[in-house]
Formats: structure tokens, sequence, C-alpha cells
């Protein structure tokens, strides 16, 4: 457990529940406070709730999509949590860069690999 | 005229004097043939003219029958006779005609008959006058034969001339139609107004060049819809193909004439030419006439000109369509090769989320081992459970992918049992029940429903349109699920949501491969369930069909054939 990311506020927005739900157990107990959200338009919602320190952003969704919830987080005056966007597409890091995310994650990824990228994007 | 009197008085007075310068006169005349005949045809005088036109001296040919100067076959017919005979009914015989030189050369003769008769009326002989109009007979048969000339050549100019247009309307009419059929068509059209006739057919030699098949038709349709094959040097069409030449029929009731569409339809004449292409016969082009008709040479090789064009026409229009053809399969092949791409990319999508999923909890759960970590046992347990539950999706997903190259190879194979239905539906129901509490399935059968079914596939379809009606139906709602037996002798299950439906567009595709008509906006597989599901109710001889409205929901429909009880054997 990394003591720097104790108490880090993550939101997770994915439409799939098994892979909320993984992603839940898995960085809560490695310190993380974890929300979820389904779909963009839901994160938008959660955002005041939640206030993210991280968000972790699946691209394909329904309702509201990864590229239209970003045009909208961008436009927010405290938007300031950096976004990992997390996809199975095979260009996830040109999908990243469009929408000027932070890092990017592949799916399926190594727990190591997600929890690096995780800690380097926080910090 | 008062000189004419007085020259008229210097004559001679006497009569014997004036028949001595009579005689005179009429030997002396150079111009005409003047003789007697005596009443029987012979000759009794001679003049100058005679000896001139007729080349004879007096002395060879008096006391001669006059019928020495007439051509043979006149005096088989009894020429010489006849024109006596009529002189004396007639009292004079005029006429014009050939007749016969000393030499033996013919001359053309201006001839006047007279009877001459005594005081008391008594027949004593015949004056003959005879005039030679060879020259102007020449004259006037060269006038005509120059005249037949020009007409001839004026009919022979017109006839090139509507040969020449009747091969440029051909060359026109294979020129503006691409595909073969049409040209053919606009073909026969044109031959049949050229030719005034009646029936025009193409038949074209088959690939392995055994047969004839008529391609088109004018006035004859039903062979070519009838399919006839004739054989290679048999029948008309098929002598015309082997022996590579212009064959006519006059009477087709006397010749060898295979196709029976020909004599029923009443035809007459036929005149066949093949059609030659690379110097290889390819067909035969005939034209027909519902009356007797021999057909000319120049028809022949008129024919046979238009026959060569005909040929170039098809030439063109088949290189046409196989690149017509060509495109086609390129545009199709690559349309394929786009959408397996695309399907591609969407079955990775698909595998990698619940391999996210397993990788993820599995790492965990291993991590908690190694690390001795306290983990909560119903945690443990849930990480578990949901591996296990991603496996099984995991496991559909590939048992698609399996289904689709087994469909695709024509491999899906059906382990048919009567089954009942009823049964069978509520179990999936029941498991439908169990994954939502969102939705009210409500369920309705008539009792026991038979039918031969392969149970493991058809459950997969009933469980594809279950698993629809819930994930389009995401604000929950009533699902209906209506199992019958109709009059028909059929199965039918409806499975009617209240959901989001489907676009008016997309109705008619979602039983394609690959197909997701909420791509945008659901998550929805592979796009190969109803693919698959239509596929495997095809295969137990029924159909699937989709009703829906955009926000009130959709219908599926399966029906399959009834299992009939069969009858108890006594």
């Amino acid at each position: 457990m990394m003591e720097n990311t104790v108490g880090t506020r993550l939101l997770v927005v994915d439409d799939d529940p098994a892979i909320r739900e993984m992603l839940e157990m898995l960085l809560d107990s490695e310190g993380y406070e974890v929300a979820t959200a389904t779909n963009g338009a839901d994160a938008l919602e959660a955002l005041p709730r939640v206030h993210p320190d991280l968000i972790l952003l699946d691209m394909k969704m329904p309702v509201m999509d990864g590229w239209e919830f970003m045009d909208h987080y961008r436009t927010l005056p405290d938007a300031t949590a950096p976004v990992v966007v997390f996809s199975a597409a095979q260009d996830t890091g040109r999908r990243a860069a469009e929408v000027g995310a932070r890092a990017f994650v592949a799916k399926p990824f190594a727990i190591d690999d997600l929890l690096r990228v995780l800690e380097e994007t926080a910090a | 005229v008062a000189t004419n009197r007085e020259s008229l008085v210097s004559l001679p007075a006497t009569p014997r004097q004036r028949d001595d310068l009579f005689r005179l006169l009429v030997e002396s005349v150079r111009d005409y043939a003047i003789f007697l005949l005596d009443p029987t045809g012979h000759i009794q005088t001679w003049n100058e003219g005679a000896q001139r036109i007729n080349g004879y001296m007096a002395s060879e040919i008096i006391g001669h029958h006059f019928s020495i100067f007439y051509p043979p076959a006149d005096i088989k017919h009894g020429k010489p006779e006849f024109e006596l005979r009529f002189a004396l009914d007639e009292g004079r015989y005029e006429d014009e005609g050939w007749r016969v030189r000393k030499d033996g050369r013919r001359f053309w003769a201006s001839v006047i008959i007279t009877p001459l008769r005594d005081s008391g009326g008594e027949l004593v002989g015949f004056a003959k006058v005879t005039r030679d109009l060879s020259e102007r007979k020449i004259a006037e048969e060269e006038r005509t034969r120059l005249l037949d000339m020009e007409r001839d050549a004026r009919a022979e100019a017109e006839s090139a001339l509507e040969q020449l247009e009747a091969v440029q309307s051909i060359t026109e009419a294979a020129l503006t139609n691409m595909t073969l059929s049409s040209v053919l068509r606009a073909l026969l059209e044109r031959i049949v107004d050229i030719f005034s006739a009646d029936t025009a057919v193409v038949l074209l030699v088959t690939g392995d060049r055994t047969a004839l098949v008529p391609a088109a038709a004018k006035a004859l349709e039903a062979e070519v819809e009838a399919g006839i094959r004739i054989p290679m040097g048999h029948g008309f069409a098929g002598r015309i193909a082997a022996e590579d030449r212009p064959i006519a029929l006059d009477d087709v009731q006397h010749s060898e004439v295979l196709n029976p569409i020909i004599r029923e339809k009443g035809v007459r004449s036929l005149l066949g030419v093949p059609l030659r292409a690379d110097s290889k016969v390819v067909g035969v082009l005939h034209i027909g006439t519902l009356y007797i008709r021999r057909f000319t040479d120049a028809e022949v090789r008129l024919l046979q000109i238009i026959a060569d064009r005909v040929a170039m026409a098809i030439s063109h229009a088949r290189l046409y369509e196989a690149a017509q053809q060509a495109r086609r399969e390129a545009e199709e092949a690559g349309v394929a090769l786009q959408l397996r791409d695309d399907f591609l990319s969407v079955a990775a999508h698909e595998l990698k989320t619940p391999v996210t999923s397993l990788r993820g909890l599995s790492e965990w759960l291993i991590r908690s081992v190694d690390r001795a970590q306290e983990v909560d046992p119903a945690r443990q347990r849930r990480a578990l459970v949901m591996i296990n539950r991603q496996a099984q999706s995991l496991t559909r997903l590939v048992t698609q992918l399996l289904e689709l190259s087994r469909l695709e190879a024509g491999r899906l194979d059906l382990d048919l049992q009567v089954e009942d239905l009823t049964t069978l539906v509520s179990r999936l129901v029941d498991q439908a029940r169990a994954v939502t509490d969102q939705h009210e399935i409500i369920m309705s059968a008539p009792g026991e429903v038979h039918a031969s079914i392969d149970a493991l596939r058809f459950e997969q379809v009933v469980t594809n349109l279950l698993d629809n009606a819930i994930k389009y139906s995401p604000d929950g709602g009533r699902i209906d699920v209506t199992l019958q037996r109709d009059a028909s002798r059929h199965v039918r299950l409806t499975i009617q949501d209240h959901g989001i439906g489907i676009p008016p567009d997309q109705v008619g595709m979602i039983f394609e491969r690959y197909h997701q008509a909420h791509a945008d906006s659901h998550r929805s597989g592979l796009g190969l369930g109803l693919f698959i599901s239509q596929q495997i109710i095809a295969r137990h001889g029924g159909r699937i069909l989709a009703e829906s409205t955009v926000g009130s929901g959709s219908r599926f429909t399966v029906e399959i054939p009834a299992w009939i009880e069969p009858p108890l054997e006594q």
C-alpha cells in the first residue's frame, strides 16, 4: 500500500458493471477512496459530490461517451482533477491525447501498471 | 396543184406504156423489197430492193417459197402460212420480225402482205413489201439495254443504300445497349424490320460447345423461356453452327427442325446464319416468316453481314458484363473486408472487456494472498463469483465466434428432438427474471406445445431475445412472452418489450451479420446474436420477425413448425 495514495479520491467512469466493481475492490484495498459512474453524464453529475482528485475514464459508453464528457469537463471552472483514459481500443494513447487526458491505461491491464500510472498522475 | 396536174399530163398515154413504166419503178426501188407471190406463196417477181435486203439474185429466188426468209422456229410454227391466211381474211397483214438473209444473217424486217385479186375477185397472188429496220431495231434495243442497265444500277444503288442503312441501324443498336440481353433485344427488333420477317432468334453456343441455347427472341419469346437446348450438329440451328454456313429452309414442314415452338408458332420459312467471333462460331441468328418465302442470295449475304455485327455486339456486351461483374465483386469484396475489419475490432473490444475484469480480479486475489493481507471473506467470494461470471461471458462470446465460423462454412448441425416448448421457455423466463429486478416478465402459454427442435440452439435463441428485451428497455417495464400454436400448424413465440425500440431504418438490417442497431449508444456485443438466432430458426424450418416503434418497444416473433402427432397404428 502506497502511503501517498491513501485518501486520494478517485472517480471510476465505466459502463461495464464488472469492471467498476473490480476496480472498486482493487483500488479500495490500495487505499483509494473510490466512487463510480456508469457514463459521462452520470460522472458530470457525481463531480460536485465526489470532488475527485483523479478520474479514470472509459471512452466507449452509452448515453454520454468519454469524448463528450471531456468536452463538458474542460469547460468546468474547478476541473482540476487529471484524467486517465482507460480503454480497450487499439489506440488508447492517441485517444487520450485527443481529449487532453494526462495519461492512459489500456484494457486489460496489469495491476502494477495501473497503480503506477495512477500514482504518477495524482502526484 | 396546177403544177402536179401539168406533170401528170406528161405521163405516157397508153395502159401498156404505163405498166412498163410502173414495172421499171418497182424494179428500181432500192429501199424496199417488193415482190409478188403466187396464191401458194411462191416468189414470182424480184426487185433491186429485194436483192439488196435479202441477198438473193432474181434468178436464184424466183419460184422458191417465201418461207425461205423466215427463221426455223417461225417456219416450225407455221408463221408464213398464217401470214398469208391472215392477209386473205383481213385484206392485209402487217408485222415486224426477224427474217433471214441468204448469208444466214438476220435482219429486222417490217413486212406488209396484201392479197391481189383480178377483176372477177379471184385470188391471183400476194404483194409483199419488206423494209429492213435492223439499224432502227438495234438502236432501239441498245436504248432499251441502256435503260435497263440504268434501272438496274439505280436499283442496286438503292438496295446498297438500304443495306447500308440496315447495317448502320444494327451498329447503332449494338453500340447504344450495354448488357447482353438489351443488345440482343434491340438488334432482333431491327432485324425483323429490315427483312420484313415475322420471327428472329439468337442462339448462343454453350460453354462446353455441345449445344445452343436461345438467348433472345422476337415473336418466339417462349423459346427463350423454355430453355431449349439444341445439340450441335443437329436440327436447323445445330447444323448452321456445326457447319459454319448459312442455311435457308423454304418450308419448315418438310425439314428437320428440332424446336417444336417454331412449328407451333406456324413458321414456314427460315434463314439462319452463324455468329462468328474470333473466327469461332459463338451462336446462330435466324429469321423466319409465317408464309413460304424464298430468301434471295442478297438477303443471305445481308443477314451474314448483320450477323457479324451482332457477334461483335455480343463480344462487347460480354466483355462489358464481365467488367461490371468484376467491379461488383471487387466492391463486394471490399465491403466484406471492411465489415470483417470492423467486426474484428468490435470483437477484440468485446473480448477485452471480460478479460479486463478477469485479470484485475485474479491479480488482486493473488496480491492479497502474497501479502497475507486481511481480506473480507465475503469480498473474496464476490471476486471469485465475478471471475466465474466473466469466464462464462467470455465463453459465450467465443461460442458465438465459433458459431459464426460454422454458419459461414455451412456446418451448423441440429440435434432435433421433440420437446415441450412451454417447459423450455418457462425455465428461460425464470432465468431472465433472476438477472433483473427492474423488469416484469409475464409468460403466457396454452399448456404443452410440442415441436421438433435442437433444445440447446433453441434456448440460445430465446435467451438472446430475452437478453435483448432486458438490455433495450433500460428503464425497466413489462416484457410479455407469449407462446401460441396457430391454425396453420405453427408454433409462435412472441417477446414484446416496452423499451427504446429500433429506428425504422434499422429494423430491416438487424438480422444481418455484425449489425448493431445501437452501436453508438448501447453496448451490443458482437452484433451476432440476432444473425445467429435467425440462422438457427431458419434451420428449424421457421422464421424470425421483428417489429418495432422507437420509444415504445420491440416485438420479436419466432415461428417454427409444430410437432404433429403421427396417427396411432392400429
